[in-house]
């Protein structure tokens, strides 16, 4: 025992001593991370300009062209009044927005002095590209206040005659969207769990490649199990070596996480985002039940491969198991049974996801993900074991 | 010492794949103090015999014992009265020549000083000083097979099989593993090793063994082998033997 112990200790140097000057597997494990991260940091802050552009605030002015300003010039002042920068311009405007120098204008016609005065409906033209949509909220927005301008004016011309102006008006509709804004940053949150997940999964795919096909490859297998080093114990030191370096990526994610949180201005998200690092730890904690799964699951898939880059197809797998559990969650999104603890990947969501939110850790689904993750890693260690001394993956 | 009690090795003969005897019913004995040349063509069955005897293949029959350990049974405790020096086999790139020794020492149980000092020793017995600090990476053949050498004997094994050991290598290099050989065998060491090289083998081997076809053909001194293949030196000895002349009705 001492001896499968000291033999598990010299692979798990050897390896680590390896890896550590392995510069491509160290790319391949470290620089996914910050990609990551840097894609979350860059997506929610492209949801903050988009918020940003549909409130209209902290963005410049609307403008508006009109031609035909001083015709209805109630109009005009009640947009500027609205914050609309009114310019007036000649008469080529609609050829100017046909040739895209202008995106739109608002035409209004000679008649409609006449008409506004005697109480007539003026025609008036918005002229813009549809396609363009860069201007969709800036057309709306103007719409909207033209439309309000109109209802005023009617009734205030209702008032005049001694009429309600509710005679025209048998229902306001007015929405509340409770959605709003949060919405989207619960979905930007949502999708960190997926992202550390997936980063347990593929972590240390390059090492373990490297460990078991690399061997191969490089023809140092079949000296390597000449030695009396058990074949469990050389699977073990392997294995802890990718775990290890498993935990080493995500703490590295995490820790630039933790960054970006200190960074994202998430109440103008308007999400209350309150992640401590203890909250971070406590992800960590959660995710290293996963990982013990994940690496021996690589070390299983990779001993049967040839070569680094016949390791590297078979990995691909890798990506798709975790994958098959949050397919449920998209299916079935909200849901959280008790039931999710006992199932990797499923319940190891539910945590991170709720630890982002701010609920505290789950200790008891912590046990369960252990009783789970130990024996099915064993399972998968003992068989890669049992495969290493056999002919086929020596000579094949 | 190696004993091997009829021993047989087929492959294949399940479902389309042919069934190949690679060995069939070979006895012998290798003794301690004594250097045995295994001599085959390609395809002989030198690989599969020593891949037997280090138990990475089971036999189809029959029994190995090394130091009267059965390799069968308890093949990791044979394997550390065992030093091997596979064919085509590769090195830790990222390692330095040192580091790969060390950690096959360290595999077998050894460590400290103790460790550094063999390890030192073989570096100097194979002439390494030059390259022990240096990474594996982008050594020459002669490089990589002196370190794999050295590796695979640093925990001083009573029995030591090498496959085509001078295989390629310049002749400073061969002749000091030639020298190395010696140095074991005045140890009172058990050395088996294959070759293709007749010079080679009539130089250092106190006994020759010739396979052909899965079978000892003939087992002896060299000068015992000379005369089993009725040749006036061990070539042709050799060829004689593995080729046995064509009858008459061959010939026609």
């Amino acid at each position: 025992m001492e001896n499968f112990f000291n033999t598990l200790l010299v692979i798990f140097k050897k390896e680590l001593h390896d890896a550590l000057r392995d510069r491509r597997s160290l790319r391949m494990a470290f620089l996914p991370p910050i990609y990551f991260v840097g894609t979350f940091v860059g997506t929610v802050f492209l949801i903050l300009h988009l918020q940003n552009e549909a409130n209209g605030k902290g963005s410049e002015p609307i403008q508006l062209s009109v031609l035909g300003a001083e015709y209805l010039p109630p109009l005009t002042d009640w947009l500027q009044e609205q914050g609309v920068k009114v310019h007036k311009v000649g008469d080529d405007a609609y050829r100017q927005v046909e040739q895209k120098k202008l995106d739109y204008v608002l035409i209004i016609p000679k008649e409609a002095e006449q008409q506004f005065a005697t109480g007539e409906s003026v025609v008036a033209w918005l002229a813009y590209d549809a396609t363009n949509s860069k201007i969709q909220t800036s057309i709306s927005f103007i719409k909207q206040q033209i439309w309000s301008w109109n209802s005023r004016m009617g009734s205030l011309r209702l008032l005049s005659r001694g009429i309600s102006p509710a005679v025209v008006s048998p229902l306001y509709l007015r929405e509340m969207n409770i959605a709003s804004d949060q919405k989207m940053g619960f979905f930007v949150m949502a999708s960190l769990p997926m992202f550390l997940i997936l980063s347990v999964f593929i972590g240390s795919v390059g090492f373990t490649a490297d460990m078991t096909a690399g061997e191969r490859e490089r023809r140092s297998l079949e000296s390597l199990l000449i030695t009396p080093a058990s074949s469990a114990a050389i699977i073990m030191g392997k294995w802890l070596t990718c775990l290890v370096l498993t935990f080493a990526v995500l703490l590295v994610e995490l820790a630039l996480l933790a960054v970006a949180f200190a960074f994202i201005p998430f109440n103008q998200l308007g999400l209350r985002v309150d992640v401590s690092v203890l909250d971070l730890l406590g992800i960590f904690a959660a995710l290293t039940s996963l990982a013990v799964i994940a690496v021996s699951l690589q070390q299983m898939i990779a001993i049967f491969a040839r070569s680094f880059k016949d390791a590297q197809t078979y990995m691909g797998v890798i990506i798709f198991i975790p994958m098959l559990p949050m397919m449920y969650t998209m299916i079935n999104p909200g849901a959280s049974e008790p039931w999710f603890a006992w199932v990797p990947v499923l319940g190891h969501q539910a945590v991170v996801k709720d630890l982002l939110l701010g609920s505290s850790l789950d200790v008891i689904a912590l046990v369960k993900f252990w009783l789970v993750a130990i024996p099915l890693a064993a399972l998968l260690l003992v068989f890669t074991a049992n495969q290493l001394r056999k002919p086929k993956i020596v000579y094949g | 010492m190696i004993r091997i009690e009829q021993l047989s090795k087929s492959f294949g003969g399940i479902k389309k794949i042919p069934k190949i005897d690679a060995l069939k019913n070979v006895s012998l004995e290798l003794h301690d103090g004594e250097i045995t040349g295994i001599l085959g063509l390609n395809g002989a069955g030198k690989s599969t015999l020593m891949r037997l005897i280090y138990g990475l293949l089971e036999p189809t029959q029959g029994e190995i014992f090394v130091d009267n350990i059965n390799v069968g049974k308890s093949p990791d405790v044979a394997r550390k009265k065992l030093g091997v020096l596979p064919d085509d086999t590769g090195l830790y790139k990222r390692l330095t020549a040192r580091e790969n020794i060390r950690y096959y020492g360290e595999l077998q149980g050894f460590s400290g000083e103790a460790l550094e000092q063999k390890i030192s020793q073989l570096i100097g017995w194979l002439g390494m000083e030059t390259i022990a600090e240096r990474k594996a990476e982008g050594f020459s053949l002669g490089e990589r097979m002196k370190t794999a050498l050295a590796r695979s004997i640093v925990h001083k094994p009573q029995n030591i099989l090498l496959d085509e050991p001078t295989n390629g290598l310049d002749v400073i290099t061969t002749r000091a593993v030639r020298k190395l050989l010696h140095e074991l065998k005045a140890e009172g060491r058990c050395v088996l090793f294959s070759s293709h090289l007749m010079h080679e083998v009539s130089g250092l081997c106190d006994r020759v063994i010739v396979i052909a076809g899965g079978e000892i053909v003939a087992d002896g001194s060299v000068a015992n082998i000379v005369a089993a293949g009725k040749g006036t030196n061990l070539e042709d000895a050799f060829v004689n033997l593995v080729q046995p002349p064509l009858t008459l009705a061959e010939r026609n």
